[in-house]
């Protein structure tokens, strides 16, 4: 899952990207209105965390305009908390609205909610024959035993099981799963397909040649 | 016992007992002043009608005296006043009542039996009873006088008057005065009604003139318990503002609104402070709660702590800046004035600021004509201060910034130039408002809260001076200061 978040003070976006990365989530970053939109419309992001008070542009604004192009799930950050801006905000398109100083945890299960109800699931759990997935705690368990996974395999094949049933190409995979700040060598998607096959078996990913890749 | 407390009872009762008061003292001599007549004349007539009995007497022969009978009407006397019988007894000779015969129209005068007629008894002198009117009662008592010369006696209703001669003779005319004193009564029970019809009207008049009296109180009182159950913005509907109530209303109504305001400043003010805390406290609790996701490196807690730092840092200078503005608030015009010099204020600030100038490559240029003026020095340094760091800081390298002091007409005028970066025009209106800053994300990083101009203002107009700005972006910023001067002695 890849994410986007807008933010103008610079240590709070520092310390939320490190948590976001260490969850398992791609995430890319931007400190103004129009580097963020700019950011929204261009790629597809699973998820934007978004801060009210911008610079140049607010938050609204970004919000009405990008809205005009993309459906990306939109949770607001903002240190305003009367009822008015929170009625503006999940009015003008947020799908959350999360108020400032905020605990850790409680914005990142906010966050694994809005993706997992933007792929059309409503429970954590989630069944690919007889692997089980938790994306409440990122556990993946084979017949019932645990199977241990790579931060990238997990997130490979998270996407994939939240879009269980889809053909996803190899260029969304690619966008979904890494941010811009990437330049690892693990980039290689093929590596990690293989390596998913070879802990879960051949048959948790089916390839459809040209097209891309299947879970079911 | 509340009954006594209410100002509408109290009035009423004194009204009511002032009221009751003149209406008795009003009454009272009237119908003594009645009464008194009312008795002088049954005297008076008893006397005249013995005057009338005592000329038919001829002493000589036993009857009344051969003096020519004074010219006295039948029954009131036309000169005035009653007089003394008009005739001595004293001369007179002993009379003898066995030939007593009265002609007939004085006759006329003793008969009936009506109460109000007058009757006689005639007595010799041992106080016998000799000769008496048809309708004298009964049980008429003898003289109990022996004196001689004229007394009166009073039988309850019955007045009588008693003539006793030298010899012992004796004379009574009298009279049932019961009718008269009916209607003395009659006029009592008259007098007493129409005092209490008065004093009803009178009170009734009385309770409605306080009712409307007293309405304008309820209005105030009415007013102020809404007020005091929070919702400041009553008032009291005012519609006559001349009375004494009205000016009463009136400064109420201007205490409440200054009230409203105050607690309107502060809860923004709260609202504001809240409001800037949250995004520091944000980073705080984001730093610590992912530091604290897993084991990590002293690297990596070193990061977290240095940003913890840097949030904390901020939020002293919010909370420094906050505390600053709120003592102004309340304390700005309290404190201590003495007469200083503008100029020498001035010139004290730009040294402070030298060091800082000449780091960052800008030359800060001063012209200053001394300027005495009531102020609070430290808070006018203030002012200064944050004009000078504020044009400072908005400069780059090889900038200037000049400083004048200057006197026009009445005024001390401070100006602070430089050909900076400049304001632009769609926040040169808001800048002197609390926590405004224009260039946002970038100042907000350097620890500034955006509260230094917002205290100059407040500063500024607390010593009676106005303050404006005029900019054009990325050439020039000027901030024009000017205080009022005492008008020359």
């Amino acid at each position: 899952m890849r994410i986007l978040i807008i933010e103008d003070e610079e240590d709070l976006l520092s310390s939320l990207m490190k948590a976001l990365r260490e969850e398992g989530y791609a995430v890319d970053a931007a400190m103004d209105g129009s580097e963020g939109l700019y950011k929204a419309e261009t790629w597809d992001y699973d998820l934007i965390l978004l801060d009210v008070m911008l610079p140049e542009m607010d938050g609204w604004e970004l919000l009405d305009r990008l809205r005009i192009k993309k459906k990306t799930p939109v949770l607001m950050l903002t240190a305003r908390d009367q009822y008015r801006d929170r009625v503006r905000g999940l009015d003008s398109g947020a799908d959350d609205y999360v108020v400032k100083p905020f605990d850790l945890d409680e914005l990142l299960a906010r966050v694994r909610a809005l993706i997992r109800r933007s792929a059309g699931q409503t429970s954590n759990i989630v069944e690919l024959g007889n692997v089980v997935l938790n994306t409440g705690n990122r556990q993946v368990s084979q017949s019932g035993e645990a199977v241990p996974l790579t931060a990238r395999e997990y997130s490979l094949l998270e996407y994939m099981a939240l879009h269980k049933g889809e053909v996803v190409t190899r260029a969304t995979l690619y966008e979904h799963l890494f941010d811009e700040d990437d330049n690892t060598l693990s980039n290689l998607l093929d590596v990690h397909v293989s390596n998913l096959r070879k802990k879960l078996g051949q048959d948790i990913i089916t390839t459809r040649r040209g097209h891309g890749y299947l879970v079911e | 016992m509340k009954f006594f407390h209410s100002i509408r009872w109290r009035l009423q009762a004194w009204h009511s007992l002032i009221l009751i008061i003149v209406l008795i003292g009003i009454a009272w001599p009237a119908w003594d002043v009645q009464r008194a007549n009312l008795e002088s004349r049954i005297d008076l007539e008893l006397e005249q009608r013995l005057t009338l009995l005592a000329r038919f007497f001829d002493p000589a022969k036993g009857h009344g005296p051969r003096r020519p009978p004074p010219p006295i009407g039948m029954l009131a006397d036309e000169s005035g006043p009653p007089e003394p019988p008009p005739f001595d007894e004293r001369r007179l000779p002993p009379p003898d009542f066995n030939d007593f015969e009265l002609p007939e129209r004085e006759a006329e005068l003793f008969k009936g039996t009506r109460t109000t007629d007058f009757y006689y008894a005639l007595y010799d002198r041992d106080g016998s009873e000799q000769k008496k009117s048809e309708y004298a009662p009964d049980d008429l008592p003898g003289p109990d006088e022996e004196r001689e010369g004229i007394h009166f006696r009073t039988r309850g209703y019955l007045r009588e008057c008693l003539l006793v001669y030298r010899s012992g003779h004796s004379m009574i005319v009298g009279r049932d005065t019961s009718p008269d004193y009916k209607e003395l009564k009659n006029f009592a029970w008259f007098l007493t009604s129409a005092g209490l019809v008065v004093l009803l009207i009178g009170l009734l008049g009385g309770w409605w003139l306080s009712s409307r009296a007293i309405r304008p109180i309820k209005d105030i009182s009415g007013t102020a318990k809404k007020i005091s159950k929070g919702d400041l913005s009553q008032r009291i509907p005012l519609s006559d503002t001349d009375s004494e109530l009205g000016e009463l209303a009136a400064m109420l109504n201007h205490t409440f609104a200054r009230l409203q305001a105050n607690f309107e400043q502060q809860a923004q003010f709260t609202g504001d402070a809240a409001h800037e805390l949250r995004t520091p406290v944000a980073v705080l609790l984001t730093q610590t709660q992912t530091a604290l996701a897993r084991e990590r490196d002293a690297g990596e807690y070193k990061e977290s702590l240095e940003a913890c730092e840097r949030a904390a840092k901020r939020m002293r200078s919010l909370t420094e800046s906050l505390l600053a503005l709120a003592r102004l608030d309340t304390e700005v015009e309290k404190a201590p004035r003495e007469y200083a010099d503008l100029a020498r204020i001035v010139s004290e600030s730009v040294e402070q600021f030298s060091a800082l100038a000449q780091e960052k490559g800008i030359d800060i240029k001063q012209e200053l004509d001394p300027a005495f003026f009531s102020c609070n020095p430290d808070q006018i340094s203030q002012v200064v201060n944050n004009l000078l760091s504020n044009a400072i800081q908005y400069s780059d390298a090889g900038c200037h910034v000049m400083v004048s002091v200057k006197t026009e007409s009445n005024q001390a005028v401070l100006q602070v130039r430089d050909n900076g970066r400049g304001i632009p025009e769609t926040d040169l209106p808001h800048i002197f408002k609390r926590f405004y800053r224009a260039d946002k994300s970038r100042t907000r990083s350097q620890g500034r809260v955006g509260l230094g101009l917002a205290i100059t203002e407040t500063i500024v107009k607390a010593h009676g001076g106005t303050i404006a700005v005029e900019s054009t972006v990325g050439r020039r910023t000027s901030f024009t200061v000017r205080f009022p001067l005492p008008e020359p002695a």
